[in-house]
């Protein structure tokens, strides 16, 4: 028999644990994170229930369907105009009131629903007792206590909606009582409804008050001009009729008749006890999110983590690389290597072997950097990261959570820039998009680990890193101003952000994201890593006959070519040629120097450059274009190809005025 | 409404005719939400907020001054002689605190005026009481009509 098949939509509030479940039901490996906005985009999995194909589909977080954002709007448009066959809405245990604004807004919307409440643990440990069954006879659904990170209740979940998947008779519509003159005007406007056919599935009513609340239709109806136009008309007349009767906007009605009844079934459905407010969450902000303590704690901790990324990552990173080495030489004593051609035996060994080795040693220190990142992300510090910072960056006209982005940035500017969509406004989304290019992310640790390590003393080299971090704070600043005073990003907005609880990281939640992040490394570096360090390699052995990475190959003629651009800013031809190779991707710069200064790089390396010119060389790889999916994800999330113009161009000319300063102010001073 | 940490108030009514009331009105902060300031971050712009139901939330301090609010509590250090009457609302200090105080005869809704600020002085009806800077941060007061 034929598995049928469904659609079920998790949709909820942000921070209320969607993509913990998600994982949870589809044992799908998606990133989560303790602040508000982790699912940024409608994400789908599957999973079966006894004869049931489940296509599960994780909503962005929405306080409701009345959208004052974004993804708010990407939520509505999705109920409204592609109804899923089940909704599951989950409810934060610890603050129901703030979560059952949207339930009771989706529970009007007459697509089957079911009810999680989750992080009941949490609950149960804040003294808060919740009466299921009175959430139920209210809710007129299912209502299911869980706790998606540890898996309880799930399979109740799962129960609870395959019986009503098999019977929905005894699924209601809850009532929601409002002014008359606003259910008279949601009645009489339902009733004009018949004439445009909106999806059987949804509730007349509830149509009828989006349709009420927004002044916008649907898009994609099939009706006439005349229809329409009466429509808009009658949309018009009732909206300003009880506007003008309630003395407020529609919108605030709404709203408050949804909380009224949330506020009361939170006082029928929870226990009298009195709630314990967060003890530990307190003490921690007290030093945390001190007036005075904060900035100079979170600059510490920025600066522990990048010591303990240093300190554990180095010798890891040495050892890895040491057997890459000790491969290299293991191959070429075997009697098939003798037997291959020498070019062929260059290419294997110098070229792949060396190129890509080099690249894959670095492997521990993007897994430490990433562990660290989630341990911020889940414990629930960025979010007052965002707060400590908020200050700061309302001085180039975004907002502490701008920050977060930014932050974020510093891991990989890719996921960092798709997440500016959660940023409210597109002045915010704009300005975050083009200074996230300034972020020392995670590929360009690798290089500038790289560089120091060879060029600098050993107890130098962190700090010259760490001064590059520095640098690149200092940069998204300066460009940052730059912009507001261009004004180029438009106007700012206002800034409201739910600051979570803390919470302990558990080991599955950071192992599973730093996983991902390998996984995605490993992605790269076995796909267009390698097909850039091929590439290099045949530039620095063609044509054939000529020294190998020698000016004569291709490979120096593209960079003699270019050398009148890079020669006041101290960079030679085989630098030139990794910087062209470092557009698809920072890795490349490292796998393509190894190929083009053949064996004994390091040793190489350190007899041609002078550490200024090194210098000079990591600023600019710090400053100019990040990578080539990074210009993807800026033309996709911005949708102009005059920003993705303006952050390419914005990168390189500031790459090189910097580099021109380092450099030539270096060589003033007297530095080599 | 002032912008001072352990302040309280109870919101009027919000305008959902900007986008940050339209966000707070989605988010369930509506007239007759109670809001308390928990933290004023540095140099004062961004402050966080307790929600009556126990969310916190950043937000700026001009935005909050811009509500539509009812004070209802307010560190008593805030304030200066106004010629107002205010009640003692609770103390923000430990067991030893509040002793001191009942020591001094100042006692949880007590009423009172403001008639000095350097230090604090507070006419109730049988005596003036001094208070200093650092205790008048932890008496919190409401404001009466």
């Amino acid at each position: 028999m034929a598995k049928k098949k469904l659609t079920v939509a998790i949709c909820s509030i942000p921070n209320t644990g969607k993509s913990t479940l998600f994982n949870k039901l589809t044992g799908a490996h998606q990133a989560v994170g303790n602040w508000p906005g982790v699912s940024v985009e409608k994400k789908t999995g599957h999973f079966a229930l006894n004869g049931y194909e489940i296509t599960l589909i994780d909503l962005p977080g929405a306080y409701s369907i009345t959208p004052t954002s974004l993804e708010e709007t990407v939520v509505r448009d999705y109920l409204l105009k592609t109804p899923p066959d089940f909704i599951i809405n989950i409810i934060d245990a610890r603050n129901m009131y703030r979560s059952l604004g949207l339930t009771l807004q989706l529970a009007q919307s007459g697509i089957p629903m079911i009810v999680s409440v989750n992080m009941m643990d949490e609950a149960r440990r804040a003294g808060v007792d919740i009466h299921i069954n009175i959430l139920q006879n209210h809710l007129g659904c299912p209502v299911v206590p869980i706790v998606a990170r540890t898996g309880e209740g799930v399979k109740n979940l799962k129960n609870a909606l395959l019986e009503t998947i098999r019977d929905p008779s005894t699924l209601r519509i809850p009532y929601l009582s409002r002014p008359p003159v606003v259910e008279d005007a949601i009645v009489a406007l339902a009733k004009k409804l018949d004439k445009i056919n909106p999806d059987p599935a949804l509730n007349k009513i509830f149509v009828a008050e989006r349709l009420l609340e927004s002044g916008e239709l649907p898009k994609g109806l099939s009706v006439d001009e005349e229809t329409l136009k009466d429509i808009v008309k009658e949309v018009k007349t009732l909206r300003s009729r009880t506007e003008s009767s309630m003395g407020e906007m529609l919108p605030t009605t709404c709203a408050q008749c949804r909380f009224n009844s949330a506020r009361g079934l939170v006082n029928e459905a929870t226990s009298e006890t009195i709630k314990v407010p967060d003890k530990i969450t307190d003490a921690l902000d007290s030093v945390l999110l001190n007036k005075y303590a904060g900035l100079p704690v979170f600059f510490i901790i920025m600066f522990l983590l990048f010591q303990g990324i240093y300190a554990l990552g180095t010798p890891m990173q040495n050892i890895v690389g040491d057997f890459f080495i000790y491969l290299q030489d293991a191959i070429r004593n075997t009697p098939v290597f003798e037997s291959l051609p020498k070019f062929f035996g260059s290419f294997l060994i110098d070229g792949l072997l060396n190129g890509v080795g080099i690249v894959i040693s670095f492997f521990p220190l993007i897994a430490i950097f990433f562990i660290f990142m989630s341990l911020i992300e889940d414990s629930g510090y960025m979010a007052r990261a965002a707060f400590l910072l908020d200050r700061l960056m309302h001085t180039l006209g975004l907002d502490g959570k701008a920050f977060i982005n930014i932050l974020l940035g510093f891991g990989c500017n890719v996921p960092a820039i798709m997440g500016t969509r959660i940023l409210s406004g597109r002045h915010n989304r704009i300005m975050t998009m083009l200074l996230i290019p300034f972020t020392l992310c995670s590929a360009r640790f690798q290089v500038f680990v790289f560089l120091a390590a060879i060029l600098f003393a050993p107890s130098t080299a962190p700090w010259i890193v760490f001064a590059l971090y520095a640098l690149s704070f200092i940069m998204v600043f300066v460009v940052g101003f730059i912009l507001k005073l261009l004004k180029i990003a438009g106007k700012p907005e206002p800034f409201i952000m739910e600051i979570p609880p803390y919470r302990v990281p558990t080991a599955k939640t950071v192992s599973l994201r730093a996983w991902m992040e390998m996984k995605s490394f490993l992605y790269r570096a076995s796909t267009y890593i390698v097909a850039g360090v091929i590439i290099v390699w045949f530039l620095t052995n063609m044509p054939h006959g000529v020294e190998p990475g020698s000016i004569k190959t291709w490979a120096g003629q593209i960079g003699e070519f270019l050398q009148p651009v890079f020669h006041p800013i101290g960079i030679g031809w085989r630098e030139v040629i990794s910087l062209i190779f470092g557009f698809v991707a920072k890795e490349i710069v490292v796998g393509s120097m190894a190929v083009i200064y053949g064996t004994d790089t390091a040793h190489q390396i350190l007899t041609s450059i002078t550490p200024l010119q090194g210098l000079s060389f990591m600023v600019f790889i710090l400053l100019y274009t990040p990578c080539i999916a990074t210009i993807a994800a800026i033309k996709a999330e911005s949708g102009t190809w005059k920003i993705t113009g303006l952050s390419l161009i914005l990168g390189i000319a500031i790459a090189w005025i910097t580099a021109l300063i380092v450099y030539q102010g270096g060589l003033a001073l007297g530095f080599r | 409404m002032k912008i001072v940490e352990n302040a309280e108030c109870i919101i009027q009514s919000v305008k959902a005719d900007d986008k940050f009331g339209e966000r707070l009105v989605q988010m369930g902060v509506l007239s007759g939400s109670h809001l308390k300031i928990i933290r004023v971050g540095f140099r004062g712009s961004t402050i966080e907020v307790m929600i009556d139901q126990g969310q916190s939330m950043a937000l700026r301090s001009k935005e909050m001054e811009m509500l539509d609010c009812k004070l209802i509590a307010i560190p008593l250090s805030a304030l200066s002689p106004d010629k107002k009457k205010y009640k003692i609302r609770n103390f923000t200090g430990g067991h030893g605190f509040i002793q001191k105080m009942k020591d001094r005869k100042i006692n949880i809704s007590d009423t009172f005026e403001i008639t000095n600020d350097h230090p604090f002085e507070l006419k109730t009806k049988h005596a003036t009481i001094a208070v200093g800077r650092g205790e008048a941060e932890k008496i919190i007061v409401e404001p009466l009509n």
